[in-house]
Parts: structure tokens; C-alpha cells; sequence
């Protein structure tokens, strides 16, 4: 099944990636996949307290995840599947493109903030050409309707 | 090229001070630790007064945790209500860990309480480094954590104020004491102690993780400062040249450090940290015990005269 790769994190944008990864699932019979990317925590010198920390974090996504999860599956008829990977955000998804060959789209999102769209679409923009997968980049200004009428 | 530091009354190779501020930095970039527990027992080494090393060293910590703190802020990761209750408990201890400290350099003492207390501390945290690390090696998955956030005696205390960031309501006399005792290890040994800080946030306080390492710098910042002014003021011990020369080496090293840390995840790494601090304390304590070479030596006036 081919499926979207919508990337999870505490930025405002990356709402609208979702919203526009489900319905664009539903629609054309797809998946979704959402990765959360937890960065490396700052070393510690006790072990137990950096376990924590990622433990903590893990725990944090989760609860995050479910809301998207809940509404998927209550609208969409979408049961996405949850991926957490351990550092560099845009390093961490591109092994993930490349680890799964289900993954047919990655689909981010786009701050409509006058300092650039983000992060992770300049950093992935940048080597677009090379990923093995074609990025859908979503506005993040975009109503919910606008998105409704485009997918 | 050797150059004479007017505070500490010793003269120096100038590279040789560069030299320590890197390697520290790097370690500290590499581990995240602040560097001042490493730093002030190496410059005791290169015969710095063990008075003059602690205040520099305090003064040192500042400049060091500033962009620390700043990449926290913009995260949103600093509990500014916990840091003011942790920074008010570090201020007095500050203030009474210069008083300790100034009434043992007035009797001559002070550089003896500086390196027992090193040699206490050192020992203590480089073995339960050690040991966790060992642990952490023989068995790389752990079972279920220990249960966290359970109300226990911190929780029955009078005084009780709502912490919104960390989504606690405990008493503030808990953090307080945290404060207090971080405040007197910071004027005493010239440390910033998040190493002992950010265990008892989490563990004692139930903190969550995300915010406690930029809570402990925002303290420590303010903690460290106030010590490096008292200790200025009122023992004329800070050393402004040699706290140049090691902060120059100290922001290039961190950089270095800091990227190797991000290649390098391994856990022996961690027991090379806990090894080379079990190795100072235990030149430290060596140092204390043996009877030393020359047995009479003259006090220097900054240095505390009998």
C-alpha cells in the first residue's frame, strides 16, 4: 500500500501536513504514516536521566500522535501508523524514506511566518532532487475547506 | 611564552592555559557537563592557589552557560518560575558558602576545604558514573522504569506554589534547599552543579526532563555570577587574565566538543568521562596525603596568610 509520510513535531505547520496527508489518504486509497524524530538529548552525564528523557519525550509524542490518530480514524477512515526515530529531524527522514518502500509521498509543511518556511523544508528542499520520493509541501495558511476542495 | 597573573601570583605558559581551556571544552562540549568540576582541579595541578582557581572558575561558568540558556529560552524549555525559587535558595547558599569560604581563608584553611571537598565530590560522582556506565554496558536494554511522579513527602509540605511550565504544585522549600546546597557548592568548589542539580529536579522535585537542563543553566548563570562578584569583592580573588585565556581556549574547544558529541553516541565514551575524573581525585587526594616535597612553604598574601 503506498502511503503518505507526514512528519510530527510541536510546529504549527505541520497541522495542516496532516490534515492534507489524511484526507489525500482517504481519497486515493492510500496510508499514513507519521514520524516523530526525537533529537539527541542533551548529554547527560547520568545514564538514568537521559533514559528518562527519551523516555519522556516518547511518552509525549504518543499522547500527540493519538489526537491526529483519533481524528483520522473518526474522519477519515485513516489508521495511521506511528514511527519514532532518534536524531537529526531531516537526517532521520530521509533514512526513513529509504527504509520503508511503502512510503510513496513525504508531506510537509509550510510556515506562512516571514522568516521562511521552516526548517525542515529548507533543509529538505535542498537535497530534493536526490530523495527516492517526491515532496508535497502544504501551506500552512490553507483553510480547512481550501484543503477539502484540493484533495 | 610564559606570563604572570597578578591575581593568582603565579607565572604561566599562556599556552599551556589556552591548552586546559580547550580540552575542558571539548569535554564539555562532548558531555554536556559544565566543565567547572574538571577545570578547577587541573588548575590546581598547574599550581593556580586553590582560592584563586574557584573564583575564576565561578566567573568562567557564566560566559560558558550563556548559550546554553539562550538556545533553551528560544525552545521554551526554562521553568523561569522554578529557576527563580532554585536561584533565590542559590543566592543565599551563595552568600553563605563566601562566608564559609572567607572565614577558612582568614584562618589559612581554605585551600585544605577546597580540595577535601573535591576530593569528596569526585570520588562520589566518578563512581556512580562508573558504575552506571558499566551497567549501562553490560546490559544495553533495561527493563520498565522506575515509577515516576508519585506523591511522596515533598508534596506534604507547607508553602505550596503552582509551577505551570513543569505542571507541578509542590511547596517551594524543597526547591529552595535544592537552590541552597548548589549555591554553597558553587561558592566553595567554583562549580555550577547541574550535575547534582538536574538528578534532584527530576528525581526529588518530579520535574519533566524537557525543561530541567535549561532551568538548572538559568539558575546557574545567575548563581555563578553573584559568587564570581562576591568572591571579587570580598577576597580579591578573581583572575581576570587567566579567566581570558581560559575562556578563549574554553569557546573553541566547546565547539569542537560539540560536534564530535553529535557523531559519537557511545556509551564507553561515558566511561572514559567517569575514569579521567576518578583520575583527578585521586591525584587530588595523593597530593593531600603524601607528605609533600617541600614541607614549609610561604603563604602569599592573596593566597591567605596565617
Amino acid at each position: 500500500m503506498r502511503k503518505f509520510l507526514v512528519v510530527l513535531d510541536d510546529s504549527r505547520e505541520c497541522l495542516n501536513a496532516m490534515r492534507f496527508a489524511a484526507m489525500r489518504a482517504a481519497h486515493t486509497g492510500g496510508g499514513v504514516a507519521i514520524l516523530s524524530v526525537i533529537a539527541p538529548e542533551e548529554f547527560n552525564h547520568w545514564i538514568g536521566v537521559g533514559d528518562l528523557m527519551r523516555q519522556e519525550a516518547r511518552e509525549r509524542i504518543e499522547a500527540h500522535f493519538e489526537v491526529f490518530a483519533k481524528w483520522m480514524r473518526d474522519k477519515q477512515g485513516i489508521d495511521p501508523e506511528l514511527v519514532i526515530r532518534e536524531g537529526e529531524a531531516a537526517t532521520e527522514i530521509i533514512a526513513h524514506v529509504q527504509d520503508d518502500p511503502e512510503i510513496g509521498v513525504l508531506v510537509l509543511g509550510a510556515a506562512s511566518n516571514k522568516k521562511g518556511p521552516g526548517p525542515l523544508v529548507t533543509q529538505l528542499t535542498r537535497n530534493a532532487g536526490t530523495l527516492p520520493v517526491p515532496i508535497t509541501i502544504v501551506p500552512g495558511d490553507l483553510s480547512k475547506e481550501r484543503l477539502e476542495a484540493i484533495t | 611564552m610564559q606570563i604572570y597573573l597578578p591575581i593568582a601570583e603565579v607565572s604561566v605558559n599562556a599556552f599551556l592555559l589556552l591548552g586546559l581551556g580547550g580540552i575542558v571544552g571539548i569535554l564539555s562540549g562532548m558531555f554536556g557537563v559544565g566543565g567547572g568540576f574538571l577545570m578547577t582541579p587541573l588548575l590546581f595541578f598547574i599550581g593556580i592557589p586553590p582560592a584563586v582557581a574557584v573564583a575564576t572558575e565561578a566567573n568562567q561558568i557564566v560566559a560558558s552557560s550563556f548559550s546554553g540558556v539562550l538556545a533553551h529560552f528560544r525552545r521554551k524549555t526554562v521553568d523561569l518560575r522554578m529557576g527563580t525559587v532554585l536561584l533565590i535558595g542559590g543566592l543565599i547558599g551563595a552568600a553563605i558558602g563566601v562566608v564559609i569560604f572567607n572565614y577558612l581563608k582568614s584562618q589559612g584553611q581554605v585551600d585544605l576545604l577546597v580540595k577535601l571537598c573535591y576530593v569528596v565530590f569526585l570520588g562520589v560522582i566518578g563512581a556512580m558514573m562508573f558504575v552506571e556506565s558499566l551497567r549501562a554496558i553490560r546490559q544495553t536494554r533495561r527493563g520498565a522504569l522506575p515509577a515516576r511522579k508519585k506523591h511522596g513527602w515533598v508534596h506534604r509540605l507547607p508553602f505550596k506554589m503552582r509551577f505551570r511550565t513543569s505542571g507541578l504544585y509542590i511547596s517551594v522549600i524543597p526547591p529552595m534547599i535544592v537552590g541552597v546546597f548548589v549555591g554553597i557548592l558553587a561558592a566553595i568548589m567554583g562549580v555550577g552543579g547541574g550535575f547534582i542539580m538536574v538528578p534532584a529536579m527530576i528525581y526529588l522535585l518530579g520535574m519533566p526532563t524537557k525543561v530541567v537542563v535549561g532551568t538548572s543553566l538559568f539558575q546557574i548563570i545567575f548563581v555563578t555570577a553573584f559568587t564570581t562578584l562576591l568572591h571579587a569583592t570580598t577576597n580579591f580573588t578573581v583572575d581576570i587574565a587567566l579567566a581570558v585565556l581560559l575562556l578563549v581556549g574554553g569557546v573553541v574547544g566547546a565547539q569542537f566538543g560539540a560536534m564530535l558529541g553529535t557523531r559519537l553516541r557511545a556509551e564507553q565514551l561515558r566511561i572514559l568521562l567517569a575514569i579521567m575524573v576518578l583520575a583527578v581525585c585521586g591525584k587530588l587526594a595523593l597530593d593531600l596525603l603524601l607528605t609533600p616535597s617541600e614541607l614549609y612553604s610561604i603563604a602569599s598574601g592573596a593566597g591567605g596568610g596565617h
